[in-house]
């Protein structure tokens, strides 16, 4: 039998009270059981905002599982919330493959685990060179091509030489 | 001196000394990271533009393995609604 490491982030509509949340997350954890898997971790994150609307709505309670047990847990999970009405979006992401219970479990830590930072939307994220940022003007080299014309009649073909021309030109000039 | 007419010879002298850009090392290399998680939001955010879009490799300085990683787990992030898939203004 392989068992797999999996996180599942779901998230409730934001009216959801108290008591649906946890009965929606005892039943969760009722499936994993029955089906002889191991929860590592379950947390609320609480209400977040959402990054775009969801069924009308801007703000969701999200709620994350650590698990490990056979694939066909999270098919069932799933269903699940196909089913219930307060979940308004899941992902479950696989985080290794053929993994050892026990070992797994005594090496897991609870602070392992990213928790994201609220998000502000729309505005730059950090004012690193991450941008878009224009090195290259090609317009600026144009107009040049344009006003050096006589220089471009004596120089020969190839961008290559035209530097040295230019230094030639320059030591001219000194004498 | 006559003065050539066709435009090909007055476009010979194309570019002048041009800065070769600064060579960008790898946050994620730099930093030892060995693999990029969804739901480190604060990392992602820097390699999305204002618009919500994929921050392109030229430009995020990030090596091909990252930006893979990068590039998945934003996708993933949007998944869930911890990212935008876009921003208007």
């Amino acid at each position: 039998m392989k068992m797999r490491e999996y996180e599942t982030l779901f998230i409730f509509r934001p009216d959801t009270s108290d008591e649906e949340v946890n009965r929606v997350v005892e039943r969760v954890k009722q499936i994993i059981d029955e089906r002889k898997g191991l929860i590592l971790q379950a947390r609320s994150w609480g209400k977040r905002k959402l990054a775009y609307e969801i069924q009308k709505h801007m703000k969701g309670i999200y709620f994350y599982v650590r698990y490990i047990s056979l694939g066909d847990t999270v098919h069932e999970i799933e269903r699940n919330f196909k089913m219930i009405e307060s979940v308004i979006k899941y992902q479950t992401v696989k985080i290794a493959d053929d993994v050892d219970m026990e070992t797994r479990a005594a090496e897991f830590k609870e602070d392992e685990v990213i928790l994201p930072a609220e998000v502000v939307f729309g505005k730059p994220a950090d004012e690193n060179s991450l941008r878009p940022v224009k090195n290259e003007d090609d317009d600026d080299d144009d107009d040049d091509d344009d006003d050096d014309d006589d220089d471009d009649i004596e120089g020969k073909d190839g961008d290559e030489d035209d530097e040295d021309f230019e230094s030639e030109d320059d030591e001219e000039e000194e004498k | 001196m006559p003065r050539t007419t066709n435009g090909k010879d007055t476009r010979k002298r194309r570019r002048r000394r041009r800065a070769t850009p600064k060579r960008k090392v790898c946050r994620m290399c730099a930093e030892k990271m060995k693999s990029v998680d969804y739901k480190d939001i604060s990392l992602l955010e820097q390699f999305i533009t204002d618009r919500g879009k994929i921050v392109p490799r030229r430009i995020s300085g990030a090596c091909a393995k990252h930006q893979r990683q990068i590039a998945l787990a934003i996708k993933r992030a949007r998944n869930i609604a911890l990212l935008p898939y876009m921003v208007l203004d």
